[in-house]
């Protein structure tokens, strides 16, 4: 394959050869070590290529053996140029080409950030367009050790990084410290606090881990009711109030609460249904303008639009400032219909299911549902009770009284007063 | 005599030494892959070639490919790639 474009790159001619001894012609080829091939026998001749570099070895061992030539068929660029040489502009179009490809390759188009599992791509890639590394630039101006630099000081959490030029692309890899990230949120815990009820319930369980417990299963706890104290207290041996501890309150606390559910619609209803009609209309985003294109209006009384825009780039990440959106204008009209009472209540019933399942997803158990649903004359209506379990505390930041300090030297205060009223 | 001598004690240094032995006899090397393609070595020339024949001269023999339009890929002093359906291959001395 590769010997082929080079053969046709230098350019070959098929000629045909007859005469006295074409074999004695061969062989001196061969020992002249001109290269022959696709070597054809004819009736009386035989047809063969041969370089052009070849072909002009030839005349003496044409001469030797009393053989002719003649030129059959010319190959390869050297004859392609030759023929379209008046063709200025075919090459000046071929120069530019040229020169434009050279021209491109001098800038960046593309920035792959790879192994960042934190950081997203688009806010590396936006950092690094506020510190003047865009798409688009030219290459000689990035300095890829000192930006290096500029992301390890940028992002903490950063330990490594290794920019590189390929081609026309910046490759930026990153390694992010994870254990930096767990060691981040635990000193978060050294604060003390307090854990509150979010929401009046009744308390279902409680287990604590660390703090002061002021509520037991079965107590009924009211909205911002404290819950866990991050105060422990501690007394002397005299149960005396000696000194306060504080930490970080941490405890599971299920409480079992109440949703009410309330859902009315009426029977009567109109419902959407489409004509089928549909026009399609194109926009042009240039430049943050918008262009129509004029073809396409929309001249619906009622209608739907969809909307599908494709951002023209390059590569995965070089967006260029052309975006095209196709809009999609489907017609319908409203056409009133009555519900069925059993469309009526499956329809409260699937409602109900669905806010049940949304309950669900939030980590809540659901222990009770007493929602009825009844259809009658012109409207269809849902309502109830739903109990449930689910997490009630929530973290509230203590504040660290230093009360103790004050109360001790009252308290000495007051005794040395009483001493002296005794003396 | 003396030259089936010195042959034998030719034989003996490339047999004990195991030397190539295409090299050492410049005996010629024929592969061929299926019916349609055969690859001759160390061959000294073409004595003829016709699209059903082709006579080459080698160290110690003649090698004729008979068969059905056979094409000459390419060729060089040592080397030749023939292409098309061969029917025989022969050596004559």
């Amino acid at each position: 394959m590769f010997a082929d474009k080079l053969k046709y790159m230098q350019g070959y001619v098929r000629v045909r050869l007859a005469g006295y001894a074409p074999e004695r012609f061969l062989n001196l080829c061969a020992n002249h070590d001109i290269l022959i091939w696709n070597l054809l026998y004819r009736e009386d001749h035989y047809e063969f290529c041969i370089s052009i570099k070849g072909f002009r070895k030839l005349r003496p061992i044409l001469r030797k053996t009393k053989t002719r030539i003649v030129i059959l068929q010319r190959y390869g660029l050297p004859f392609a140029l030759y023929r379209y040489r008046k063709r200025k502009l075919f090459f000046g179009g071929m120069a530019v080409c040229m020169a434009a490809l050279y021209t491109m390759s001098l800038f960046i188009w593309n920035i792959d950030v790879s192994g960042n599992l934190h950081r997203t791509d688009s806010a590396i890639i936006k950092f690094l367009e506020e510190k003047h590394v865009y798409h688009g630039i030219r290459k000689s101006k990035l300095d890829c050790v000192a930006l290096e630099e500029l992301l390890r000081s940028e992002y903490e959490d950063i330990i490594w990084a290794s920019v590189k030029i390929q081609g026309t692309r910046l490759m930026i890899d990153l390694t992010e410290n994870l254990v930096s990230n767990s060691a981040g949120e635990t000193v978060v815990e050294d604060t003390p606090s307090n854990l509150i009820a979010a929401k009046d319930a009744e308390i279902y369980s409680i287990i604590t881990r660390r703090g002061m417990p002021l509520v037991k299963k079965g107590t009924a706890v009211k909205q911002g009711d404290l819950l866990v104290e991050g105060r422990i207290p501690i007394y002397n041996d005299s149960a005396e109030l000696v000194n306060y501890q504080y930490c970080y309150a941490d405890a599971d606390i299920l409480g079992i609460t109440s949703y009410t559910y309330q859902d009315v619609f009426p029977l009567a209803y109109e419902d959407k249904v489409f004509t089928g009609e549909e026009k399609n209309s194109y926009e042009l985003l240039m430049f943050q303008k918008q262009f129509r294109l004029p073809f396409g209006e929309n001249d619906f009384a009622m209608s739907d639009t969809f909307s599908r825009s494709l951002p023209l780039k390059l590569g995965e990440s070089f967006y260029l400032p052309f975006v095209l959106t196709k809009k999609v204008a489907k017609e319908y009209r409203m056409e009133p219909k009555i519900y069925s009472k059993t469309e009526a209540e499956t329809l409260a019933g699937n409602k109900l299911k669905d806010f049940c399942e949304k309950l669900e997803q939030k980590g809540v158990q659901i222990i009770e549902n007493n929602v009825m649903i009844v259809a009658d004359g012109k409207i269809c209506m849902a309502s109830g009770e739903i109990k449930v379990i689910e997490p009630v505390g929530i973290r509230q930041a203590g504040v660290v009284e230093d009360i103790q300090a004050d109360d001790i030297q009252k308290e000495g205060q007051e005794t040395n007063e009483s001493d002296g009223n005794d003396n | 005599m003396g030259k089936q001598k010195r042959n034998r004690v030719k034989s003996n240094i490339v047999e004990s030494l195991e030397l190539p032995k295409d090299l050492m006899y410049g005996a010629v090397i024929v592969t061929v892959t299926g019916r349609t393609e055969a690859l001759i070595e160390n061959y000294r020339g073409i004595i003829e070639y016709t699209c059903e024949k082709i006579r080459l001269q080698t160290k110690g023999c003649q090698v004729e490919i008979r068969g059905k339009r056979l094409l000459i890929q390419y060729y060089t002093n040592d080397e030749m790639k023939v292409t098309g359906f061969i029917h025989e291959i022969i050596y004559d001395s």
